[in-house]
């Protein structure tokens, strides 16, 4: 489904070039759960950006469904970011003005579905996470693990192929980042979905089907979360 | 420099690291009050200081003066008496007039001085200067100053003609004094010449206007006595400072509202500095919070926001007196048309130590009144963070705990207040308008918090992305939808209320003058702009009688107008001929009746006098009043009291028999021409222009050319005001930019990840300018109608103060135009705000690159 193939990304700022993505080639396949795991710096959350069609690779090919993520228009770019990938940040980035609900039934809007409809999922996908309960409070009013549950619902209303998640615990306990992954692991799972997972955090890696090593822009190991050197 | 100083200009670098917006912005409206009340000082001080620099020039050690009560003057022979009176150390008799001079490339009001070289005795610089110029130069008889020269473009020894009295003649010019030998004072509109030569140019042997008096020392008062004793019933003894009162009181109106539009203006900057310090307030909790963490004492959290208020109120008034330096170079010059009709300004700046240490106070009283709310927000955020070390200064401002209804309660209280106060005492305005801004902006949190709840309920009905989460956006981050609010609403009530009540006054004034002008199709006057009142006589005594035989012309009626001095005003007198019907224009009563009035005004003894006039005396209609004429203090009965005919210090009526009787005048100032029937006002200008005989400088006018010139004079009466409006839409267009670049700026991640999560371009403008402009324009609407009301309150105020009938007309273009130009600037501020934060995504290269 997702194929990246011999990816560059750099960043070039006065005096430096940051080699955020060097050379790194792999697959993640349908219903497939990948931890990309390493320490700060290396590339990890660029290297999700460029999978998501958020950046574009300075070399090599990032392929979705077939389709090159390069060769597409700022628009047909939009439109895949918006039909096929749902993002879950660290910081949650919740409107704290709007409901649960609320947050849950903009991106819906964008595509431009009737609010009826937009409501009527947005309510079903806040039961699945577990919030249904809570969906007219504002994000200000919810415990951590409810506002990332709310962005779990906010990733997947729209039917995306591909989620994404950028250290999606990091503001969160152990107890409720261990939930949030489970739902992050079976969520995707049960709608056919990929989901990539970028973490610091080695315990983490264990809910994936497979872990992506990164240090300095390259993918160093791959494995299952046993095999690989995370899981010591 | 102290360690202390180092850590607080250290503190200080820091904030202005992390939030530099606020910082700019804060200052941008401090100094959009400093620099509007820096200009208004200077505009008001350059009018009286060009004055007082020609009258000290003129003057020099004289204290006392017998000056004309008429354009007739006085005879010359009282000077002589003067000059041997007891207690007399020097005098000097002048003739002063006004005249245009007319050069190769143009014309100029002047006022002319005819003097003898007895005035040098008395020490005045310019009267010294312009008789040495003209002694020395040998070949000519008028001294001009360069701008004159250079405005109509003569030299010495060129000709120029000088337009007096109807009459054109044709003189040289004896010297030029420039700028760099006379100073500033050679802005000033005058020339020199000696005084049989003004004499016989304006054909008054052996008259002189004004007798300059030193009095030996210790003698004024005496002397004062004799001279009123002797002279007091003809010609008016008086302080030579007279002249400068008179011009004080003719232009306190403007002066008046101009400052209070100005103090107006601070306040908008205390909001404007207030909204941008609110903007970072939540940056600076939670460093003052962190700082106590660190063991910071609270001395020096306190100090450090006294010490950014200070620096704040130094740069804004430092840059707010650079900008009003600027704006006074080519706002605020132009002097209003009805106080150069009468009195010798010049368009010189005179720039006072007085205003400029005004406006820096100004500026650190507005900068600490606008960081005064935030910092005690500050400081209870600190004392909340550590309630157990507190210290004495962050513990008081937790106590500070008002009401949380108090601002509403007090915003209604002002708002309502204020309008009552003024209707009931239209004098105290000034005070209701500064209370009805503060209570508009006590009314404003509220007013949000009300307008993001029906905002809401709106939105659920919207299948809008961009609505919801623009709504979302400003419910987050209420201080913002406040400072939004605060800016639109400001900016528009102070458009409003200032260009409504100065197209009001203008219209008042100029349909005063005009309403006259429709007793005669034609009008024949001395030529030009500068004449608009027309006050001095027609030395032509047979053109009256030329005009009456020409064939198209029906009849010809002289007018006789003056100026008129009283204890504290400079007043119009028009002598109207009897034969018009309505010898008051309807337009211009205040009380009594217009009928009886007018019979009254024929029968002679009566007068009309200005509401203003009559209440100040306290006198009423059948009351008698006392005037100073030149046949000495007449009694006359007030037939009806008018308003002011478009001279803004008050107007008086009277047929033109009692003016030529005690004036002791016979020429017109000015004539009416009606002409036959079937005659067109073109046709009938052609033959009066053909019945003029050549030498004399009087112009012929159809009532539309004299009606439009008259309104393009007096048109510009507080037509300054409008300056103001200029200033505040430059602060306002500062302020959203700010606001809206810094509003993106502050909240860039989350910005970011909707744009991440499929938000498109178009969207995320309309996001932008949805949150922005909802309330900026919902801002413009409040503004919009309490500007009206501040309009109508300042129309009151005028007609109290001036005595002009100033109607109210609601501004409604003014306010359409407003929201028109605030729409605009959201809409480019939006659009650069977007792409601030869609482009400076890092530059990626290509390995090998």
């Amino acid at each position: 489904m997702l194929e990246l193939e011999g990816a560059y990304k750099r960043y070039e700022s006065p005096g430096e070039v940051i080699r955020a993505v060097e050379d790194v080639t792999l697959k993640v396949l349908a219903s497939e759960f990948v931890a990309i795991f390493g320490p700060s710096g290396s590339g990890k959350t660029t290297l999700l950006l460029l999978a998501g069609g958020l950046l574009r690779a300075d070399a090599g090919t990032v392929r979705f469904d077939g389709a090159d993520l390069g060769a597409l228009s700022r628009r047909e770019m939009l439109e895949h970011r918006r039909n096929k990938v749902g993002l879950v940040f660290q910081d949650f980035r919740l409107s704290e003005g709007l409901s649960a609900e609320e947050n849950v039934v903009v991106p819906l809007l964008m595509r431009g579905m009737d609010r009826r409809e937009a409501a009527r999922l947005a309510v079903g996908a806040l039961d699945e996470v577990g919030v249904g309960n809570r969906s007219r409070h504002s994000p200000d009013r919810l415990s951590g693990g409810e506002r990332q549950r709310v962005a779990i619902a906010r990733a997947l209303v729209g039917g995306p192929k591909l989620l994404l998640a950028d250290e999606p615990t990091g503001n969160l306990d152990t107890e409720t980042g261990e939930s949030v992954l489970s739902l992050m692991r079976e969520l995707p799972r049960k709608r056919g979905a990929a989901a990539i997972l970028v973490t610091h955090d080695a315990q983490l890696t264990r809910y994936a089907d497979r872990v992506l090593m990164m240090r300095d822009g390259r993918l160093t190991e791959t494995g299952t979360p046993e095999t690989t050197s995370a899981a010591r | 420099m102290s360690g202390y100083l180092r850590t607080l200009l250290l503190l200080y670098r820091r904030n202005v690291r992390v939030q530099p917006m606020r910082e700019v912005m804060a200052i941008v409206g401090i100094a959009a009050g400093v620099a509007l009340l820096f200009t208004v000082q200077v505009a008001h001080r350059s009018i009286t200081g060009s004055f007082e620099q020609i009258s000290d020039g003129v003057t020099g050690r004289a204290t006392l003066e017998l000056s004309s009560r008429g354009p007739g003057g006085f005879s010359e022979t009282i000077g002589d008496e003067v000059g041997h009176m007891r207690g007399v150390r020097a005098s000097a008799p002048i003739l002063q007039e006004p005249v245009v001079a007319v050069g190769p490339n143009g014309r100029r009001a002047l006022t002319i001085v005819g003097a003898t070289g007895e005035i040098a005795r008395l020490g005045g610089r310019l009267a010294v200067q312009l008789l040495l110029a003209g002694v020395s130069g040998h070949r000519g008889l008028i001294v001009v100053t360069q701008p004159t020269a250079n405005a109509i473009g003569v030299k010495p020894g060129s000709g120029v003609s000088i337009l007096v009295r109807g009459q054109r003649r044709r003189t040289a010019v004896a010297g030029v004094l420039t700028t760099a030998r006379f100073g500033p004072a050679a802005e000033s509109p005058v020339a020199a010449t000696l005084l049989p030569v003004l004499q016989a140019l304006t054909g008054q042997p052996r008259t002189v206007s004004r007798v300059l008096i030193e009095p030996m020392p210790g003698k004024e008062g005496a002397l004062r006595r004799q001279l009123q004793a002797r002279f007091g019933t003809t010609v008016n003894v008086r302080a030579t400072s007279s002249e400068a009162r008179l011009l004080a009181n003719a232009t306190r109106p403007e002066r008046q509202i101009t400052l209070l539009f100005s103090a107006i203006s601070i306040v908008a900057g205390i909001i404007l500095a207030y909204a941008s310090l609110l903007l970072a307030s939540d940056e600076r909790r939670r460093f003052a919070v962190y700082l106590i963490e660190i063991g910071t004492p609270d001395s020096m959290i306190v100090s450090s926001l006294v010490f950014d208020a200070i620096l704040l109120g130094i740069f804004g008034s430092v840059l707010g007196l650079l900008l009003g330096d600027a704006i006074s170079l080519f706002a605020y010059r132009s002097v209003p048309g009805y106080i150069a009709a009468a009195f010798p300004v010049g368009d010189q700046r005179v720039i006072g130590a007085g205003a400029i240490l005004i406006s820096i106070g100004g500026g650190i009283v507005a900068a600490f009144m606008a960081a005064a709310l935030p910092a005690i927000a500050i400081l209870r955020a600190g004392a909340a963070a550590e309630p157990n070390a507190l210290g004495r200064s962050l513990s008081v401002t937790d106590r500070l705990k008002l009401p949380k209804a108090l601002p509403l309660i007090s915003g209604i209280v002002l708002t309502c207040g204020s309008v009552a106060l003024s209707i009931v005492a239209p004098g105290t305005t000034i005070f209701a308008l500064l209370a009805l801004a503060l209570g508009l902006v006590l009314l404003l949190p509220w007013t949000t918090s009300l307008l993001l709840r029906f905002g809401q309920a709106v939105s659920r009905h919207s299948g809008d992305a961009a609505a919801r989460l623009s709504l979302g956006e400003l419910r987050r981050t209420s201080t913002r939808a406040v400072a939004l609010l605060a800016t639109g609403t400001i900016a528009t009530f102070l458009t409003v209320t200032i260009s409504g009540s100065v197209a009001d006054v203008q219209h008042a004034v100029s349909s005063g003058a005009t309403g006259l002008l429709s007793s005669g199709e034609l009008w024949v006057k001395p030529g030009g702009p500068e004449n608009v009142y027309t006050t001095q006589p027609l030395a032509a005594s047979s053109l009256e009688h030329r005009l009456t035989n020409v064939a198209d012309v029906n009849s010809v009626l002289p007018w006789q107008d003056s100026f008129l001095d009283l204890p504290h005003r400079r007043v119009w007198v028009l002598g109207v001929p009897s034969e018009i019907r309505s010898q008051i224009v309807p337009s211009q009563l205040v009380t009594g009746s217009l009928s009886t009035a007018d019979q009254r005004l024929k029968e002679g003894g009566w007068i009309a006098l200005s509401q203003t006039v009559a209440r100040e005396d306290g006198v009423s209609v059948g009351g008698r009043v006392l005037l100073p004429t030149p046949s000495g203090s007449i009694s006359f009965r007030v037939a009806a009291t008018v308003a002011n005919y478009g001279w803004l210090p008050g107007a008086i009526v009277m047929s033109r028999e009692d003016h030529t009787h005690y004036w002791k005048e016979t020429n017109p100032t000015q004539l009416a021409v009606d002409l036959r029937p079937g005659v067109s006002p073109a046709q009938g200008k052609l033959a009066v222009e053909r019945a003029v005989p050549i030498g004399t400088a009087v112009a012929v006018k159809t009532v539309a050319e004299r009606r439009h010139e008259v309104s393009s004079v007096l048109g510009s009466t507080l037509s300054r005001l409008n300056d103001t409006t200029l200033v505040i839409l430059i602060a306002t267009i500062a302020s959203i930019t700010a606001l809206i670049v810094a509003a993106i700026s502050q909240r860039r991640g989350r910005l970011d990840s909707l744009l991440s999560i499929g938000m498109s371009l178009p969207q995320f403008a309309r996001l932008i300018f949805y949150e922005s402009g909802s309330m900026l324009l919902a801002g413009c609407g409040i503004g919009f109608l309490a500007g009206v009301v501040g309009q109508d309150l300042v129309d009151g105020w005028l007609r109290h103060t001036t005595g002009a009938p100033v109607h109210f007309s609601a501004a409604w273009w003014v306010g359409f135009r407003t929201i028109l130009i605030t729409a605009a600037i959201t809409l480019a501020a939006s659009s650069a705000a977007v792409l601030k934060a869609i482009w400076p995504e890092p530059r990626a290269v290509v390995p090998g690159d």
